[in-house]
């Protein structure tokens, strides 16, 4: 135990003193300053679309506020002189204009005639706001040209009353909720994909350097492994909370409030709640676990970390495959497949998350694979030591399905150390 | 303190790699464990440790199992194997722990063997940024700074110059005097010769030959005759029927079968009217028998 403290805080110091770490938390920080900050300081130069002309000779009066609020808020509005017709369809034709919009009256009974001029249709998406903005200008200007009451005006143009009936009411809605678990699921794969592959990096130098060799007479392969998966982990994890914490620092401080928005698009994780993030701790750390005792054991079959990519490739891939079911998942959370999936224990921290965030399972249903997926752990653990133990001493061998079977047949160190009784046979007749 | 290694037997596949090896090495004495590449040498050594499964035999210390006794160990295998990016002091230090040192007693045995080995400025250098020479002190002071009761060091020499060779040979003597028990594997027979008193000769995993190092150059007799002479001797030498013979500016160097033969040359010689600088009767040496039990030149 003593030896795994230390292991663990060897580790976790050479992982958090690494060039990477170093980069890669001031890097992030830098990114998420860059997404928060930037706009702000440019005036929010990514909600700019362009800027739309306007002219108009029709009774009505438009205004450029107005359109910005009414029409769209993306573009700048700008009102021209019908005189200014060349000047206009040059500017549009040298993208300096997003678009021309002319506003002409019709015949009396007719409504106003709007001509919008373009590059290329898909350049715009406001012609049906524009539409109905100025139909309801002129809706309100004729109606004020027939001298009703203020109550005969107001039952014209009355909306209808627009209510929804959800049925599922108090669940979880598909567009609320999407976003903030896909976000999640992407969180939780790549924090596992880099932390756990940070242990097969870890294992696969001490290989290459051959430090490995006096390792093992020092520390048992099992103590060795997991103080290194634990070390490692906590690094992760306090690179995690530096980046966050940054993050939420930053998206305070600069005054984004609610959420974090990220090009228009905004993630508020608030929704998801406190057992799902609760759900999702668990997720990570167990799934941490899981793999970054594979990715370890992928590390010790290789003799050079070059080789590293691609022993670690089937792991890899079992971590994608949970991946991509949980996407499916995420459009049916209850479906078969999700449900099902949920318990094999690699597809597991994904697919469950997929479930609890934008499903409704039951208690059972997430205790269950919780439970599968830690004892799965502890055996992937139990194998991935014996692998370990075993592939450390590997040089210049490739790494075969019958070694490692061979790995998993050996009787281990236990064996070895009790051997003067159980090697006997061979002993004796030397003997 | 002992280690006793009884009818080790290991094989890979069908491929019997080490067959009943037996030797004992005591505390204060260095065993020199000797053989070509592929004898099996590192094999056994790492069996000893555990490193390897082994299907027959035994390890003892003390005379009781040796894993489940084990002593603290000080290990410098023919693979060095260190951090590269690491600094000296930490992974020494953290090595050095993992044998059971406290942190404070580990960074100043640290400062000991750094300034004993004379690299005590690059304590806080990364170990890539080193000489050959200076990783080779480092792995040579990973292996010794938890003070060890068993030290198995495999080629220790190999990468240093002769002024820190030197250096190590000393460390070893006090090591020896320190009264650890001391395994020696080396290609270096000079080396072997200066510090152990036991040796055996490994090839394709059998021992062809062990023991008390002093025995076995008796057994093999005095069978080497150095002669020196200003006069030329090759014609006396020729004459007598002496076809093998090295020269070497004034000396001859010549086989002989025992000390009879010896002296009937010398009184041949003396016919001859031919003054004598130098007769010497000598054993063979550890590289003539090494050479003759392993078949193969080091």
């Amino acid at each position: 135990m003593r030896n795994f403290g230390i292991v663990f805080g060897y580790s976790f110091r050479e992982r958090v003193r690494s060039n990477s770490f170093k980069w890669m938390t001031l890097l992030l920080v830098a990114l998420i300053a860059a997404v928060v900050l930037i706009p702000k300081f440019l005036g929010d130069p990514a909600l700019n679309e362009g800027t739309v002309a306007v002219v108009n000779t029709s009774q009505l009066e438009i205004g450029d506020e107005a359109l910005r609020t009414a029409v769209s808020p993306l573009y700048e509005w700008e009102l021209a002189q019908p005189g200014d017709s060349e000047a206009l369809t040059a500017r549009l034709q040298s993208e300096d204009l997003a678009a021309i919009v002319r506003i002409e009256d019709g015949t009396a009974a007719a409504a106003p005639r709007i001509t919008l001029s373009v590059n290329r249709q898909e350049d715009i998406d406001f012609a049906q706001n524009l539409a109905a903005y100025v139909e309801r200008l002129n809706t309100n200007a004729r109606i004020g040209a027939l001298g009703l009451t203020g109550d005969q005006a107001a039952a014209i143009t009355a909306q209808p009353d627009f209510a929804w009936n959800e049925l599922n009411g108090g669940g979880k809605s598909m567009t609320e909720t999407y976003l903030p678990v896909y976000a999640l699921i992407v969180l939780l794969f790549f924090m596992i994909y880099l932390f756990a592959g940070n242990v097969a990096t870890s294992v696969s130098v001490e290989k290459g350097s051959r430090i490995q060799e006096i390792l093992i007479t020092k520390v048992s392969p099992g103590q060795l492994l997991a103080g290194k998966v634990a070390g490692v982990g906590l690094a992760g994890m306090l690179q995690f909370a530096i980046i966050f914490g940054f993050g939420a620092l930053i998206v305070n401080f600069a005054g984004s409030g609610e959420g974090l928005s990220v090009g228009g698009l905004s993630i508020d994780l608030s929704i998801l709640g406190g057992p799902t993030l609760f759900v999702s701790a668990a997720l990570f750390v167990l799934g941490y676990f899981f793999y970054s005792t594979l990715f370890a054991a992928a590390g010790s079959m290789v003799s050079r970390s070059e080789e590293l990519s691609q022993a670690s490739m089937p792991v890899a891939m079992l971590l994608m495959a949970g991946f991509m079911v949980a996407m499916v998942s995420l459009g049916s959370p209850d479906g078969t497949l999700a449900v099902i999936s949920s318990y094999i224990p690699f597809l597991t921290p994904m697919v469950l998350l997929a479930r609890v965030g934008a499903g409704e399972p039951a208690l059972m249903e997430i205790v269950l694979p919780l439970v599968i997926l830690a004892v799965s752990t502890l055996v992937v653990g139990w194998i991935s030591a014996k692998i370990y133990r075993g592939g450390v001493l590997l040089y210049g061998q490739k790494p075969s399905v019958v070694t490692m079977l061979k790995m998993l047949g050996s009787t281990g160190k236990k064996a070895s150390r009790s051997q003067p009784g159980t090697s006997a046979p061979g002993a004796k007749d030397a003997a | 303190m002992t280690l006793s290694i009884k009818h080790l037997g290991k094989r890979y596949e069908d491929k019997v790699v080490v067959d009943d090896i037996s030797l004992t090495v005591e505390a204060g004495e260095a065993f020199g464990l000797l053989g070509g590449n592929g004898a099996g040498k590192t094999t056994t050594i790492r069996s000893v440790l555990g490193l390897l499964e082994y299907e027959r035999g035994e390890v003892l210390w003390n005379d009781r199992p040796f894993l489940t006794n084990r002593p603290s160990v000080g290990y410098l295998p023919e693979e060095r194997g260190l951090y590269p990016k690491e600094t000296v002091s930490e992974q020494l230090v953290y090595l050095a722990r993992l044998e059971g040192m406290k942190k404070q007693a580990a960074h100043k045995a640290l400062k000991n063997w750094l300034e004993r080995l004379g690299i005590g400025e690059h304590e806080h250098k990364r170990v890539e940024q080193l000489s050959k020479g200076n990783q080779q002190k480092v792995q040579i002071i990973s292996a010794l700074i938890h003070d060890p009761e068993l030290v198995i060091l495999d080629e220790p020499f190999s990468g240093l110059d002769p002024v820190n060779s030197d250096m190590l040979a000393s460390v070893v003597k006090e090591q020896i005097a320190a009264g650890k028990a001391l395994v020696f594997c080396s290609h270096q027979m000079m080396q072997v010769e200066q510090f152990c008193e036991n040796i055996a000769i490994m090839k394709k995993g059998r021992m062809q030959i062990g023991g008390k190092l002093a025995e076995i150059k008796r057994s093999y007799g005095r069978s080497n005759l150095v002669l020196r002479s200003e006069s030329d001797l090759t014609p006396v030498l020729n004459a007598s029927g002496f076809t093998d013979i090295r020269r070497d500016a004034q000396e001859w160097m010549l086989k002989v079968s025992g000390e009879a033969q010896a002296h009937e040359l010398m009184r041949r010689i003396g016919e001859a009217g031919i003054p004598l600088l130098k007769f010497e009767i000598k054993e063979p040496t550890l590289h003539e028998i090494f050479i003759e039990k392993v078949g193969e030149a080091v």
